[in-house]
């Protein structure tokens, strides 16, 4: 059974219908990635399964049906969820995000130190407002915060976004540590860190998805190229 | 030190102490509410007059309204938990919808406090009674006892910030969807500190209540000292409440002694607005 299903996702913003009934599945051990044009509702989707909008549709998760449970148990089920935007709290330093992320996991500091040893220039900023780090440096605390709780499934939106080519590199290298543990569900718009990650690909269009096939094979036969040219 | 307070400011000095201290301390829970729920909290005065009137029925119970004041806080509080729960936590982000609502909920704790306890005043009694001298001020006991609470409030407040507990409802205040995402219960904590925050007015109410006479009326005339002290403050900021019931208790406590309550009042207003203006330079150039 796949860790993750999703079948026949709506999601509204108000009056307007943003997802228009997406299937998808996650197996264990598998990395799927997400690709679209900016607006095409990746975002959402990905929101929208951690259980942080409302939906119809159904999300099965690790063997649950969790299409109605709240984010928070969603996540103590397993799943952890990194955002595109706002993925820290204002006004509290980088030590507090690493003290609130294993909260329910005392026992675990010992696996959040060996995942933050991957980012050593957060650890020389503990007492900083996470709010004041750079672009770079909050996308690795969110992927420490998420990976902090040993989840089976994460979500990780655009994680390389916005980031100079070093910093790219070191959370590309992040990411191959992440699929060794966890299962993935990544958005991506970058070709190039997709195809280093590698796996299946989904492709998304206005809220729903077009195309669905191997990375590689998606990216030789030139699909996605085609799709993401307006 | 005193000596020069009192030939710069010809004014009962500790009165105008008390008197920032009882801004703060009716101010504190609307902190809670409004500062950091976003709530534009009508009903605020009402867990107030609960606390007021909590002190009055143990008072007429037992005696002594000290049993009153003790339990007042856990009354609101589960009065307050009960509104969020029922109507407030659906409303999160409309501030419009919980004006209204918040409204309602004051008339309704307000016509149910007069059904139960008449309209006619009613008095606490001081439960200690009496003034002193203090470093060559007169103060009256039971202002000393308001002075300490606030001073106790607040210092308790910016402890229990420091501890996982605050951080955690700082977490879920400032990004409740990335709380829940690391699976905290953002709708449990906003209940949680909605019900700390009437339990806090609770308290007030019922410290306050031996200075003032019960009505019906009792909450209303804090709410908008409470709104303006913590819109004056900055809302969700405890240092800007603090210094804010500073300036406006202060100078209403100054002119008060000057000039009648009334133009008190205004001239505090007129501060206010002023300081409402000034603030965001001051702030800009720190
Ligand atoms: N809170 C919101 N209220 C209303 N509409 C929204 C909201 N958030 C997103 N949308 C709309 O939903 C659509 C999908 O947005 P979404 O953020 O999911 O896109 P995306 O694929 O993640 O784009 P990007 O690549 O730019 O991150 C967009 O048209 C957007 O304008
Ligand atoms: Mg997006």
């Amino acid at each position: 059974m796949s860790l993750l299903t999703v079948h026949d996702l709506r999601v509204s913003y108000g009056p307007t219908e943003i997802i228009h009934g997406i299937d998808l599945s996650v197996e264990r051990g598998e990395v799927l990635t997400l690709i679209g044009l900016n607006g095409a509702g990746k975002s959402t989707l990905l929101k929208a399964i951690a259980g942080l909008l409302p939906s119809s549709g159904r999300v099965e998760f690790d063997g649950n049906d969790v299409s109605r449970w709240r984010g928070a148990r969603i996540n103590r089920a397993g799943l952890a969820y990194v955002p595109q935007v706002n993925g820290v709290f204002a006004g509290l330093t980088v030590a507090d995000h690493l003290e609130l992320a294993r909260h329910f996991r005392a026992d675990r500091r010992g696996l959040q130190d060996e995942i933050l040893a991957w980012f050593p220039v957060l650890g020389e900023r503990l007492g900083q407002d996470a709010q004041t780090l750079s672009g770079g440096q909050r996308k690795m605390l969110s992927f420490v915060m998420a990976l902090s709780c040993e989840p089976t499934l994460v979500l990780l939106d655009e994680p390389t976004e916005g980031v100079a080519p070093v910093v790219r590199q070191q959370l590309v290298e992040a990411l191959h540590q992440v699929t060794e543990r966890a299962s993935v569900l990544l958005v991506e718009q970058n070709l190039d860190t997709a195809l280093a990650v590698g796996g299946r690909c989904l492709v998304v269009e206005r809220g729903m998805i077009v195309e669905s096939g191997q990375i590689t094979e998606l990216a030789a036969s030139g699909v996605i190229e085609s799709r993401l040219s307006v | 030190m005193s000596g020069v307070l009192a030939t710069l400011l010809p004014v009962d000095s500790f009165s105008v102490v008390a008197l920032v201290a009882t801004f703060v301390l009716v101010a504190l829970g609307l902190h809670f509410s409004f500062g950091l729920l976003g709530v534009v909290n009508m009903v605020h005065g009402e867990f107030i007059l609960v606390g007021g009137y909590a002190a009055f029925q143990f008072q007429d119970w037992l005696g002594s309204p000290v049993w009153g004041m003790l339990i007042a806080p856990f009354v609101a509080a589960a009065v307050g938990a009960l509104c969020e729960w029922t109507l407030l936590r659906r409303l999160y982000r409309r501030p419009l919808d919980t004006l209204m609502v918040t409204f309602g909920l004051s008339l309704l704790i307000r016509q149910g406090t007069q059904l139960r306890f008449s309209p006619n005043p009613r008095r606490v009694r001081d439960p200690i009674g009496g003034a002193g001298h203090l470093f060559g001020y007169n103060v009256p006991w039971w202002r000393l006892v308001i002075v300490v609470a606030a001073v106790v409030l607040v210092g308790a407040w910016l402890l229990l910030d420091r501890t996982s507990l605050g951080i955690r409802w700082r977490a879920a205040v400032v990004n409740p969807d990335l709380a829940e995402s690391m699976g905290y219960s953002v709708s449990r904590a906003r209940t949680a500190l909605f019900a700390v925050g009437c339990g806090v007015a609770g308290l007030a109410g019922a410290l306050l209540a031996p200075l003032n006479t019960l009505t019906p009326q009792y909450g209303l005339r804090f709410l908008v000292n409470s709104f303006l002290v913590v819109i004056l403050g900055k809302p969700g900021s405890m240092k800007g409440l603090v210094i804010a019931a500073a300036v406006l208790g202060g100078s209403l406590g100054i002119m008060q002694f000057h000039m009648s309550t009334v133009s008190g009042q205004m001239i505090m207003l007129l501060i206010a607005v002023v300081a409402a203006r000034l603030r965001p330079l001051v702030v800009a150039r720190a």
